[in-house]
Formats: C-alpha cells, sequence, structure tokens
C-alpha cells in the first residue's frame, strides 16, 4: 500500500506540475516511475499468493484494509514529502521566499518550492500577521 | 416480499450457472471479485484527485468530491453495520447448490457492503468530475454483479448496497452543504499545512 500510494503521488504530482513533490527534476521520469510503483505493487500484492482469503482464516476484513490504506497512504505522503524536501532542497529546485507566502495557496505553493519551505513561508506569514496584530493592540 | 425473493433467487442461479462454460471469463471474475483490488483501486483514485490538478478550481472541486467519498464511505458502512444487526439474510451458497468462486462469507448477504462501498465512492467522484465517476459507477457495477456470478450475493444484496451507498454519498454532500463554511475552512487549512 505504501509503495501504492508512493507511485499514485508521483504521477499526481507530475500531471498537476507540482516539481517540490517530485523525486526526480524530470516530470516524465517522475511519472514513468510512479506508474512503475503503481503497477508493481499491484502485480507483486495479487502474485504473491491467493488474496481470496476469508477475515475469519487470516484474511483483512473490510474497516483494517480501510485503516491499512489511510495508515499506507499517509505514511507514503510523509515520505515523499520528507524525501523531496531534502532532494530538491539539495539540487536547488527549492527556495525561500517567505514575503511572497501565500499562506491560502496550499498545493500550487509547491510547484516552486519544497513542502518543508511552503510550509514554514506559512508559518512565518502566519507568524508575522499574529505579531502585527498583537502590536496593534498593544501600542495604543 | 416473497415474490421479489423468488425473482431474486431465479436471476441468481440464471447468472451462477454461467460459471464454468468459460474458464477465462471465470479466471476475470476471479480477479474482479477479489476483497482488494476494486476498493484499493477506487482509494488510489482518490488520492490521486486530492493531489494530480493544474487548475485551482478544478482541484478544489475534486477535494470536496474526495470529501465526499472518504465520508460517505464511513456513513455507508454504518448503514450496513445498522442493517445488518435488524436483518440477517442467509447468503445463497446456504440456500441452493451454487458453483462458487469465492470463499464462503459468514457475514448477512443483504445488503452488499463492497457495493455500498464503491458506490458511495463513485458518487463522490461522480459530484466533481462526471466521466470519471460514470466509469466508476460501471466498474462497482460490474464488481457487485460479479459477486453475483461467483456465487456470494444475490441480486437485490447489489441493488441494496447499491442504494445504500449512494443514499450515503448524498446525504454527506447534503450535511456538508448545510454546515457550509465548515467543509470550506478544513479546506483552508489543510491548504495552510500544503496537503490540499
Amino acid at each position: 500500500m505504501f509503495l501504492l500510494c508512493t507511485g499514485v503521488v508521483q504521477v499526481a504530482a507530475a500531471y498537476g506540475g507540482l516539481n517540490g513533490l517530485l523525486f526526480f527534476k524530470s516530470r516524465r521520469l517522475c511519472a514513468a516511475l510512479g506508474m512503475g510503483l503503481i503497477l508493481g505493487s499491484l502485480v507483486w500484492f495479487f502474485f504473491e499468493g491467493g488474496r481470496n482469503i476469508p477475515d475469519t482464516n487470516g484474511g483483512i476484513a473490510g474497516t483494517s484494509q480501510f485503516g491499512l490504506f489511510v495508515l499506507g497512504g499517509f505514511l507514503a505522503l510523509l515520505f515523499t514529502f520528507l524525501l523531496t524536501s531534502i532532494a530538491n532542497y539539495r539540487n536547488g529546485n527549492g527556495h525561500t521566499d517567505e514575503d511572497a507566502a501565500d499562506t491560502s495557496e496550499g498545493l500550487p505553493s509547491l510547484r516552486e518550492t519544497t513542502f518543508i519551505q511552503a510550509l514554514l513561508n506559512n508559518l512565518c506569514a502566519l507568524w508575522k500577521l499574529f505579531r502585527r496584530s498583537t502590536q496593534r493592540f498593544s501600542s495604543g | 416480499m416473497e415474490a421479489f425473493s423468488k425473482i431474486d433467487a431465479e436471476i441468481f442461479l440464471w447468472l451462477n450457472a454461467g460459471v464454468g462454460a468459460v474458464p477465462f471469463l471465470d479466471r476475470v471474475v476471479q480477479w474482479i471479485v477479489s476483497d482488494y483490488l476494486i476498493p484499493v483501486v477506487f482509494s488510489t483514485i482518490l488520492l490521486g484527485l486530492w493531489f494530480g490538478w493544474r487548475d485551482q478550481d478544478m482541484r478544489e472541486r475534486h477535494q470536496r468530491g474526495v470529501m465526499v467519498a472518504g465520508i460517505g464511505v464511513g456513513i455507508a458502512n454504518a448503514f450496513v453495520k445498522t442493517t445488518n444487526a435488524f436483518y440477517f439474510r442467509d447468503r445463497p451458497f446456504d440456500t441452493y447448490e451454487v458453483n462458487m468462486l469465492f470463499y464462503p462469507p459468514t457475514d448477512s448477504s443483504f445488503p452488499a457492503n463492497p457495493v455500498a462501498i464503491t458506490i458511495a465512492m463513485a458518487t463522490g467522484v461522480w459530484m466533481a468530475n462526471r466521466k470519471l465517476g460514470a466509469v466508476m459507477f460501471a466498474v462497482a457495477l460490474v464488481y457487485g454483479f460479479s459477486r453475483v456470478y461467483a456465487g456470494v450475493f444475490y441480486p437485490g444484496d447489489i441493488l441494496g448496497g447499491a442504494l445504500m451507498g449512494l443514499a450515503a454519498a448524498l446525504l454527506v454532500h447534503l450535511v456538508l452543504r448545510l454546515i457550509e463554511p465548515v467543509p470550506t475552512l478544513c479546506l483552508r487549512l489543510a491548504r495552510f499545512l500544503c496537503i490540499a
């Protein structure tokens, strides 16, 4: 599930132009890697052994299945955010521009910067806003 | 009710009688009816829709659809569990001689839980993306009727599950509209955290 979700995020980020979430500079390479991860993980999962097993005999019940998907997705996102933040920072793809931070932008900010930088930009912008508003009330 | 059960059983027996006639089709059905394939593929579609759009308006529309689908799955599951608490229907293989292509589940036949869940997901996506939603509806129905062919559900169970999934997603859509601006605030918070 982890590999599958990592692949989906790579394909989606390549399609959506979210460069800050890509493992490599080339979007095509990332899309190909993502497709490879998706197909590879599905083939691995289904060819590894029989999967039509009742949940009373070692299979996964529906609720657990949903929980595992959420866990796999969460871990895949965490892994992607951390790895791309490190890799793209080293590659020089990411740049910090605190003044230009628009906290309402969300994912599109990852076109230009990495996840950690975008998050830090948003936190800085919020802090500045908070400081400005408290100064206004405390000055008079 | 008895007449409905009789028709339901007749359709089931007619569909299930085809098992063994085309071995390749049976093999394909065994893949489709798996507990994992279609639900996992649908879940990955939701994940992809959340991230993979360039246009901000379209992305937000898709994210709202994913919200409806995700919460809809939970509500559909609750509908099914509540129904099961009051009504238990035997599986077809408990009553008839059936050609099985799947393991024999022990829970209630009505309503079909996997169909309720996949239809809830398809409905959420359909609200944001008509074409993709229509494809998902078609796949969910093929998934459901493959389970009838495989010998584990009656057609009425599929219909019941589909209606519950549809009702759950529509209910969530309605509630999210009623409690606006809560969903918008949730999306804004997710945007602040750079995950939406």
